[in-house]
């Protein structure tokens, strides 16, 4: 049914015809193309839709918008006129935002705050904003943007600006206001789901509802004949590729894995597999058509956890899989839930233990938790009268992703575009593409573009989150403290098909420490879950849980400080890890030194009951991969560099910085710009941590060629030979003399424009380390902890900006301290999802943290320019263990199982279960 | 989802009407915090949605002339939340649950009456409202009644009401000068989630420190919330001591009929029946001594 409503939008008297089922969130975006409203849950558990309504803070989405007859809307492009409002100006100053999606919800909740000169304090600030989730910043920054709003509205404005100055070209170390955070801040920066194009189509799908079944027949006439549906597609609408043929072992696990998580075969392998997907003219429509698909399934036995997956009578879920090593050799015998088996070993590891003074010896188990990104994955495809397809992607690798589609659909690469959008978060959820291909299909068979979002619960049933782990550790260590030898066991929860991070997990557990006799394996499990995928630091924080534990125990045994015992056997450079892999330089023993300096360690500990202190470390390898960049050094003597990446974390800033300071233009004068794949130079995805190593790399070499260019004609101006002209502070000159020209006039001279490229590849792995002190307080009556102060420090390798490296290792700790106390992804003996929502998924809360301390490190890496170390990755791997331990120092109970949720600490804690 | 009408009339009679004519299928609309997920979600199907928030009578917040406190069906926690009619009063207690249903947002749209009508056993207004011995007056087209909050509940999502019948207002009695009340919930995260157990006690002392009446409810622990009446009885008639109030945690915890799933098993609920009952009777003498309760333990 439809009406018209009439009501004030942004202090605008507006009607629109709507229909009446819409909610107010909907009508803002589809009606009124207000984009800076955000949908991040679809059930106010979010924030991410903030408005307010008649002044009043409201989740737009739990609102119809026929309750809003006369009512007066006002949404974040309400906020700013021909400035920014003052909050949008603080959160901008403060480097409040990272991926920009919930920034918007953010903002609208801190307006309605901070309305008639309120002066909230640090708890009101964190009370008001509880229900905006932040999955990026950790909510320190976003606290005390507000804070410095509610200082600057009420005319105490110091100056207040932590960001460095534009005007200059030299700002290597400071931090420059996030590029892009002024579209951010405004709701103007566009993501997949703000995609709009003419004539568009909304997709929906459906899904399976047995963890295992095979498809006997899928019937769509009904869908198809329901008015306004455009499109049904399944599986028979894919390319063959011999997944069910007669040799399904032969297709790549790639190509597999890119059908699996996109739609199912002739079997449905987990609950929430997509089974068909159809596009309407609107998403009523889709999902009316998505629920008369009629599918008919055949259950067949299922295995959800790694134990039962193990098991010698498991469910075999694939019969062509057989176990093999890291190197593709056969290890099994016959089909296997057991995908891979990755094994390591250093010296002799029961000699070890027989020279060991103390041994501990313990299991531990983490469960599957999520990315959580704000944003949900999103996809609008639209075809060429050609046979061209655009994609508007939300990605991590918009070349990546244009690598898939094109490969599963049997596509030339150069009809494939992928226009990469602002990605609300990823994590490393959003490299291997789920509704691209069928998006891709819907629109090939509609003649229409179609759009498809995902819902929250499908992101969090079909998307594959982390993977759940068992660890086993045994460590012995002598008299002194020294590590003698420490065997691993870990399996980890690939889900429906290989590929879980075993192989980081077995490679990498021990890498932080100096040990001479290592056993390690890693087991690759198989279960009718979603794919899992990576996650920041794929399988560290697993490992970490149970390593740090396992170390602290071993320190505990000899009566050694947890730290002194760490930095007794920490790595150093040319120590072999387990993959006999040597170290390069690495700030292993400052990270631990600042650690024990640091006032918080150094510090007394709170003595009332309950409270504990807690260590960890943390280490990642980091990745590395190709980039290119493309620089235009104009004749004006502006500079704009083109990548093909993809900021996930604050990559434009930093290479906009790097750039300024190459070429010596004053930062305002570069625009750094990340294209799609038909008008930027190739870039790997944006993952390991790499791109700011990789890019930099590579900007850097493209400013050298362009100067080197630049340079020939000014030795032609100056009539001296190239080799005599050297480039300084923006100008060239013959080398020793004063004369000199500006970089602008040899652009003019070189007849305007002047274009540099350059590509890096094949420099070495930056691996860092991190270190995480934590303070809790337990109750001990019910087993819930409440987090009291924390602190990250971190080996960064050169900070070109560190308010946004601050912001990473932020993040990334109340990530990881969600990991280890309220995040999980719990399955029902049928595999479905028992909580697919984040009211039941629980990111922590800006209530539930403190602010979080950095201390940045600076041990520059072996290679690259400038010495940056990858950051993004390591700050998750730590905080679970370093909270664990603080657990223990509260109340002397080892966390075997993570999350540490009250149910089981006070378990743990009323069984008596010691660490001795 | 399904299709279906809206109306948001501007007197009880419209809206008592609207709802008459549905055969069942309509809904009344308050803040929809709960309602509008299901009716997206296809959980709730409807043919008509009653919006009775521009119903004057139903935005009330007064004491009334029998010295009742009284909230009008579509007042909202925010509304209750910074009357200065309910902080400081004998009823303060209902903003124990008030201040803690989700966060500010869903506050400003969520009314007391809806957190009742949505009946989930979880729902954290309901306990402090029982406690307080409230009743819901509601009304239909042969005219109004009065019912105890209590007896509202017959299980999850289920209540007494009949079919075009609308909870239009709460009503506290007055109560007596020497009374305090604490409600207290456990869920992981310290706001934006949904209690595994809640516990509520309320008690009036008489002049000799003895405890005269006694209230105690829980949530998430049966199908509705639930009266403890022989935790009640062990501290009705006597002074309050250490040993009754461990007493009545225990009994408390007899009363309770928790079920395991997701979020808690049934054994570790029954612990924090106990847990959160003795610390919610420590909160009552706290606040009756003029003190206020901690955050955390």
């Amino acid at each position: 049914m439809k009406r018209v409503l009439s009501f004030e939008v942004n202090d605008s008297a507006r009607e629109v015809l709507f229909d009446l089922r819409q909610t107010l969130l909907e009508v803002l975006r589809d009606n009124f193309h207000l984009w800076g409203v955000k949908e991040g849950c679809g059930n106010g558990n979010c924030g991410s839709c903030t408005v307010l309504v008649d002044g009043n803070a409201v989740n737009s989405c739990l609102v119809f918008a026929a309750e809003c007859e006369g009512a007066s809307v006002t949404t974040v492009e309400g906020l700013a006129s021909e400035e920014l409002h003052p909050i949008q100006q603080s959160f901008v100053a403060a480097g409040a935002l990272e991926c920009g999606f919930c920034t918007p919800g953010f903002i609208m909740s801190a307006h309605a705050l901070l309305r008639d000169g309120r002066d909230p304090s640090e708890d009101e600030i964190r009370r008001d904003l509880s229900g905006n989730l932040c999955r990026c910043t950790g909510y320190d920054k976003i606290v005390r943007a507000v804070q410095s709003a509610s200082r600057s509205m009420a005319g105490r404005s110091e100056s207040g600006n932590e960001a460095g100055a534009l005007d200059s070209p030299d700002t290597i170390g400071t931090s420059i206001p996030k590029v892009a955070a002024a579209e951010m801040v405004t709701g103007k920066a566009a993501y997949g789901a703000d995609v709009d194009r003419p004539g568009m189509l909304e997709a929906a799908f459906v899904r399976s509802p047995h963890a295992h079944a095979r498809i006997l027949s899928i019937d769509t006439s009904r869908a198809e004949q329901l008015p306004g549906v455009r499109a049904v597609v399944t599986r028979a609408d894919y390319p063959a590729h011999g997944l069910d043929g007669p040799e399904p072992a032969n297709v790549p696990d790639d190509v597999r894995r890119l059908f699996e998580c996109s739609m199912a075969g002739d079997r449905a392998l987990y609950h929430g597999q997509a089974v068909a997907a159809v596009a309407a003219d609107d998403r009523f429509i889709a999902q009316q058509a998505a629920e008369l698909i009629q599918v008919t399934y055949e259950p067949l036995p299922h295995v959800l956890d790694i134990d039962a997956a193990m098991a010698a009578d498991a469910p075999v879920i694939h019969d062509w899989i057989v176990t093999t090593d890291a190197f593709g050799g056969i290890k099994g015998v016959g089909p296997s839930n057991v995908a891979a088996k990755h094994e390591w070993e250093l010296g002799d590891v029961e000699r070890g233990f027989d020279e060991s003074e103390a041994i501990v010896e313990r299991e531990y188990r983490t469960a599957a938790t999520h990315q959580g990104y704000i944003e949900p994955q999103a996809s609008v495809a639209e075809w060429s009268a050609g046979a061209d397809v655009t994609v508007w992607a939300t990605t991590q690798g918009s070349f990546n992703c244009q690598g898939q589609i094109a490969s599963i659909l049997r596509l030339p690469l150069s009809k494939v575009r992928v226009v990469p959008m602002e990605v609300g978060g990823a994590f490393g959820g959003k490299i291997s593409t789920i509704i691209d291909i069928p998006t891709v299909l819907l629109a090939r068979k509609a003649h229409r573009p179609v759009r498809a979002v995902l819902g929250r619960d499908e992101v969090l049933r079909a998307s594959g989150g982390a993977a759940a782990s068992i660890v086993k550790v045994k460590a012995g260590c002598d008299s002194q403290g020294r590590i003698t030898s420490m065997k691993i066991w870990c399996a980890y929860d690939a889900g429906c098909l290989p590929g879980s991070p075993a192989a980081n997990g077995g490679s990498l557990a021990t890498s932080a420490y100096r040990i001479a006799n290592l056993h390690t394996e890693g087991y690759d499990v198989l279960t009718n879950k979603a794919k899992t995928t990576a996650y920041r630091a794929p399988g560290m924080p697993q490992i970490a849980f149970a390593v740090e534990q396992t170390v602290d125990a071993l320190a505990a045994a000899i009566g050694m400080d947890p730290v002194e015992f760490r930095l007794l056997n920490v790595a150093g450079e040319g120590d072999i890890q387990a993959n006999e892999t040597p170290h390069p330089r690495v700030g292993f023993r400052q990270v631990l030194e600042a650690a024990r300096e640091h006032p918080h360690w150094r510090g007394p500990k709170p003595s009332k009951p309950g409270s504990g202190r807690g260590v960890a470390v943390g280490f990642w390898r980091n990745n590395q991969n190709t980039s290119a960049c493309e620089v235009h050094i104009h004749s004006d003597g502006t500079v704009a560099v083109t990548m093909g990446a993809i900021d996930i974390s604050g990559t434009r800033t930093a290479l906009t910085q790097i750039a300024a300071h190459e070429l010596q233009v004053n930062v305002g004068a570069v625009r750094v710009e990340f294209g799609d794949t038909q008008t930027a130079p190739f870039n790997a995805v944006s993952a390991g941590s790499r791109i700011t190593y990789s890019s930099s790399d590579a900007l850097h070499k493209a400013c050298q060629a362009a100067i080197g260019q630049l340079r020939i004609e000014a030795a032609a101006e100056m009539d001296v030979a190239e080799d005599q002209v050297v480039f300084a502070g923006g100008e060239f000159r013959v080398d020793g003399k004063e004369e000199a020209i500006s970089m602008k006039t040899v652009a003019m001279l070189a007849g305007g424009t002047v274009v540099g490229v350059g590509t890096s590849q094949g420099l070495p792995l930056h691996p860092t380390i991190s270190v995480c002190i934590c303070d809790v307080d337990v109750d001990s009556a019910t087993g819930r902890v409440r987090i009291e102060r924390f602190t990250c420090l971190q080996d960064v390798g050169k900070a070109i900006n560190p308010a946004r490296i601050e912001a990473q290792m932020q993040g990334g700790a109340a990530q990881g301290l969600g990991w280890g106390l309220t995040e999980e992804v719990i399955f029902g003996a049928d595999g479905s999802i028992l909580n697919p929502s984040l009211l039941d998924y629980r990111h922590l809360t800006s209530l539930d943290l403190p602010m979080i301390d950095c201390e940045i490190i600076e041990v520059t890496a072996a290679a690259g320019p400038y010495g940056v170390r990858g950051v993004g990755e390591t700050p998750i791997i730590a905080p679970a263990a370093a909270v664990a331990n603080a657990i223990n120092d509260a109340v002397g109970v080892w966390c075997d199982h993570a999350p540490m949720t009250p149910e089981r600490l006070y378990a743990a804690i009323s069984s008596g279960a010691s660490n001795a | 989802m399904n299709e279906f009408d809206f109306a948001a009339p501007s007197t009880l009679a419209g809206a008592l009407e609207a709802l008459g004519t549905a055969n069942g299928n309509g809904r009344a609309l308050a803040g929809g915090t709960d309602l509008i997920d299901q009716i997206r979600t296809g959980a709730c199907a409807l043919s008509i949605l009653v919006d009775i928030k521009r119903i004057p009578e139903l935005n009330v917040l007064e004491v009334d002339g029998g010295r009742n406190l009284r909230i009008g069906g579509a007042v909202t926690c925010t509304d209750v939340n910074s009357s200065p009619l309910v902080s400081g009063s004998r009823w303060s207690m209902v903003l124990d649950g008030t201040r803690i249903i989700g966060d500010v947002k869903i506050q400003n749209r969520a009314s007391l009456a809806g957190n009742i009508c949505n009946a989930a056993p979880s729902a954290d207004g309901v306990i402090p409202l029982i406690c307080l011995d409230a009743r819901a007056v509601l009304a239909g087209k042969n005219g109004s009644r009065e019912v105890a909050v209590e007896e509202i509940f017959v299980g999850p999502g289920e209540t007494i009401l009949e079919s075009g019948e609308l909870l239009t207002a709460i009503v506290i009695p007055e109560r007596p000068e020497c009374s305090a009340g604490s409600y207290r919930r456990m869920t992981p995260r310290a706001e934006m989630d949904i209690a595994f157990v809640g516990v509520g006690s309320w008690m009036a002392l008489n002049d000799d420190g003895v405890v005269e009446d006694c209230r105690i409810a829980l949530s998430a622990v049966a199908p509705t919330p639930i009266r403890a009446a022989s935790a009640e009885d062990v501290l009705r008639g006597s002074p309050m001591t250490d040993a009754r109030v461990e007493e009545a945690a225990e009994k408390a915890a007899t009363e309770a009929r928790p079920i395991s799933d997701h979020r808690s098993s049934a054994e570790y609920r029954l612990h924090v029946v106990r847990a959160l009952t003795r610390r919610t009777l420590d909160d009552c003498a706290t606040r009756l001594r003029g003190n206020e309760r901690s955050d955390w333990p």
